[in-house]
């Protein structure tokens, strides 16, 4: 079961880029220059996807819940920041982000306080989604939940590259979206 | 000139991040966040300073291309390809448009294009 989400997972994972590399070329049909330039960035990207080592070991433990709580968090702090105080999404993710970073330190010993910083600096990607498109701070809610469940799941994929957590909180914002773009 | 500076921007930032992340040892969450901090409040206290192009789309780059620097250097050894990729991200920043726009984790999405497409550029 568990691998079979894993495996999944890594599969939304490259969708989600196909997706987004697709979004680009939409939005610029008419230009023949960019769209040439598409093609060997998503031939390369999907070398790398074929190369990559696609090991996906069983590890989801009861602790990983604190990821999805820390996901969460992060996301409706960010939001709140960036829409009561008017900071801007990079100002109000990277105050989350630091401050999150910062919690290992009251206990180095704590294992579950290290779960923290990178969960929580994942969701505050989430809460960098304007309201325009997230109408308020269940959209918000519901995008960090599901970010820090696939953030859980994606903890064997993609290990030390970077832009990992963006794609995952993109995952999660897309996901909720398009669920309430298609059913309400 | 604006493009220039965008493109130089993002090479650094990711630059900056991976050293940060890496040799000072502050971890791939404090040295992103820090860098977007400093470039979010130097915007956010300067709004007028550089022209309005500038303004609202440096932070973004200088966020987004830290990213890229949140890799670890066991996966990703050489400065050559955090550079590069830095430079890509501004490349496809620049080209994405308003297709995503709003939607949180385009920056990161598109700094894990921007990196692994070029990943397996390690061995020239």
């Amino acid at each position: 079961m568990q691998k079979a989400l894993q495996k999944i997972t890594f599969l939304l994972i490259i969708l989600l880029h196909l997706c987004f590399l697709l979004g680009i070329l939409v939005d610029n049909t008419d230009e023949l220059f960019l769209i040439l330039s598409l093609i060997p960035i998503t031939g390369l990207l999907a070398f790398f996807y074929v190369k990559t080592e696609k090991s996906f070991p069983a590890s989801i433990r009861k602790k990983d819940t604190i990821s999805v709580a820390a996901s969460v968090l992060g996301a409706l702090l960010t939001y709140f920041l960036n829409l009561e105080f008017d900071l801007g999404g990079v100002l109000a993710a990277g105050i989350v982000g630091l401050t999150g970073a910062m919690l290992p330190y009251i206990n180095k010993q704590s294992g579950l306080l290290k779960e923290i910083p990178v969960a929580m600096y994942c969701g505050s990607f989430v809460g960098m989604t304007t309201p325009g498109i997230a109408n308020g701070y269940l959209f918000i809610l519901y995008a960090g939940l599901l970010t820090g469940m696939l953030l859980v799941l994606a903890k064997n994929i993609l290990t030390g590259y970077g832009g990992k957590l963006g794609t995952i909180a993109f995952g999660g914002v897309s996901i909720v979206y398009s669920v309430i773009y298609l059913f309400t | 000139m604006n493009i220039a500076i965008l493109i130089l921007a993002g090479s650094l930032s990711a630059i900056s991040t991976f050293i940060l992340n890496n040799h000072l040892k502050l971890g791939g969450v404090m040295a992103s966040a820090g860098i977007s901090v400093l470039a979010g409040l130097f915007f956010h206290l300067f709004p007028d300073l550089l022209n309005p192009f500038l303004s609202s789309n440096l932070p973004l780059v200088i966020m987004g291309s830290s990213f890229i620097g949140m890799a670890s250097q066991k996966v990703v050894p050489y400065f050559r390809i955090i550079s590069i990729a830095g430079i890509l991200f501004s490349i496809i920043y620049l080209i994405t448009g308003s297709f995503f726009e709003g939607f949180g984790g385009s920056l990161g999405t598109t700094a894990a294009i921007s990196l692994l497409s070029i990943y397996h550029f390690k061995r020239f």
